[in-house]
């Protein structure tokens, strides 16, 4: 009776199956699971980690209800070796057993009648399971991966030093010859050919060219009487860039053909790559060097209208994002309809562009200019364009406002100030 | 030689003696690890008691563990209680009533 009482609920289960007792009978047969929580499946791969198995060791992790489980445990101990058990309630008991073990137990505990469930296995099916569910960053690391060791079989820099007369121009056109070049790869350059090719160019005297990592190191010494080519195969004079007046002159080599106070026009020479003497005869040639600085005025002059019609924004606002892979551009293509303000980011070794367009709606509005802010605005304008990128220093500033015809207004900034010119 | 029988020998212990015996192991109330087990006797996370050959011994504490059961037993959580009741003749009593029976 009270045999029959412990299986009641496991018989009438079987009863109502049927085959289920003959299907457990079967070697190597695991009865389909039920449907557990996903945080208790979570749960068991947690504790299989905590196990301290090898990772690459088959186990099971099961949960087995029935009472008595202190009985069970000294049965099952007798066949198979049982690891982290834990004991959820007075009914259901958890452990972990390796799969060759698994036949053994699973055959004590139908003996027994307990019902079991496989919370969750370990082993190297596991593992590539797990590695399967992030395809998209195991793709990403493998693309990653291949593009760094393409990347470190290229050259990535060409670092030129020692010349001065001999421009980089010439010399990065006489390595991509040779073909040395930026995205080349390592194994095609030829650090031999490259320094040979060099010592043909005029102006070189030496030449070497050594690859470390991915920089191309060009050493070159340039052949002392060497003077820089211009055009017609004539030396090079300096000249001037404005019309000035001289008031500062450095000149390091070449003759002067200005003194201070000098007027020059745009284009004339200042300092010329020749030697001469005290009567004016030519004593060979030598490159010109220095510098020389003058006084320039610069005008301008804009003509506009009392009002002004500006953009404002009323507050709506689209967002686009496209994606742009190898050319092919995916996502709506935003409305140029308004202001817009993009930005980009490039993924590094991945080619994939990824564009972000804010696009605000805009009306026009027209408005009565400030005449003073406009013209202020103006003037730092012409001293920024003009004066300030040149390096200048010693600022001047004048304006004329003339009133024309149909409200329009004319307006000349004129800024003198001292600089570069040669 | 074993741990143990190097340990039981420098304790004036004979090997006969020890055969048949258990060992139990107490690592800073940690974890403990049991030789010689025969049957669990009771499972809790309070209390967990073990019948070994010759004795019974009780651990109680919090959280406590079987971490391994197979030909020794590791249990891990904390121990702050190990007992132990000795029963030597209950093997050797069950052999002799058998044969007594027999005869």
């Amino acid at each position: 009776m009270r045999k029959e009482k412990r299986r009641s609920k496991v018989g009438q289960e079987s009863k109502v199956k049927g085959q289920w007792s003959n299907i457990w009978r079967k070697r190597g047969d695991v009865p389909t699971p039920n449907k557990t929580d996903k945080k208790e499946k979570k749960n068991a791969r947690e504790t299989l980690l905590k196990d301290n198995l090898p990772l690459f060791k088959a186990t099971f992790r099961l949960r087995v209800t029935g009472l008595n489980q202190t009985r069970l445990l000294n049965v099952l101990n007798k066949e198979v070796t049982l690891k982290n058990i834990k004991r959820v309630s007075p009914k259901i008991l958890e452990f972990t057993i390796s799969k060759k073990e698994s036949e053994k137990a699973f055959t004590t505990l139908q003996k027994m009648c307990y019902t079991y469930d496989i919370m969750g296995r370990g082993g190297v099916r596991t593992v590539f399971a797990s590695c399967l569910r992030h395809v998209g960053l195991l793709i990403g690391a493998l693309v990653f991966g291949a593009a760094i060791a393409l990347a470190s079989q290229t050259v990535w820099k060409i670092d030129i030093s020692g010349n001065s007369l001999v421009d980089d121009l010439t010399i990065t056109r006489s390595l991509k010859e040779c073909g040395v070049k930026v995205g080349s790869f390592k194994n095609k350059v030829d650090t031999d050919v490259a320094a040979a090719a060099l010592r043909e160019v005029k102006g070189v005297a030496e030449a070497s060219a050594e690859l470390k990592g991915t920089t191309v190191y060009i050493r070159l010494l340039e052949e002392k009487n060497y003077i820089p080519q211009g055009e017609k195969g004539a030396p090079r004079d300096i000249t001037s860039k404005y019309d000035a007046e001289i008031t500062r002159m450095s000149v390091v080599s070449g003759t002067a053909q200005v003194k201070l106070g000098d007027r020059v026009a745009a284009g004339g020479v200042l300092i010329k790559a020749e030697r001469l003497s005290s009567i004016g005869e030519s004593m060979g040639y030598t490159p010109a060097e220095g510098s020389i600085y003058g006084r320039v005025a610069f005008k301008e002059t804009h003509i506009f209208s009392k009002t002004e019609q500006i953009l404002c924004r009323t507050g709506e606002k689209k967002i686009y994002t496209n994606l742009s892979i190898f050319g092919l551009d995916i996502g709506k293509k935003p409305d140029k309809s308004g202001e817009s303000v993009t930005t980009e980011e490039k993924l590094f070794f991945i080619p994939i562009k990824v564009t972000r367009t804010e696009v605000y709606a805009t009306e026009v509005i027209s408005r009565e200019r400030d005449m003073d802010e406009y013209v202020a605005r103006l003037k730092a304008e012409a001293v920024l364009k003009n004066v300030i990128r040149a390096g200048g220093s010693e600022i001047e500033t004048a304006t004329t406002l003339t009133v024309l015809e149909g409200g329009m207004y004319m307006v000349c900034v004129y800024v003198v100030a001292e600089v570069l010119i040669s | 030689m074993s741990f143990f029988s190097e340990i039981a020998k420098r304790a004036g212990l004979s090997e006969l003696s020890l055969s048949g015996g258990y060992n139990v192991v107490n690592y800073n109330g940690e974890a403990i690890y049991v030789e010689g087990v025969r049957r669990l006797l009771r499972v809790e996370e309070e209390e967990i008691a073990i019948e070994l050959r010759g004795a019974v011994v009780t651990l109680r504490g919090a959280g406590l563990n079987i971490f391994e059961l197979s030909d020794g037993v590791i249990i891990n959580g904390r121990v702050e209680v190990m007992g132990f009741v000795k029963n030597e003749n209950k093997g050797k009593v069950n052999k002799d009533e058998k044969r007594k029976k027999k005869k």
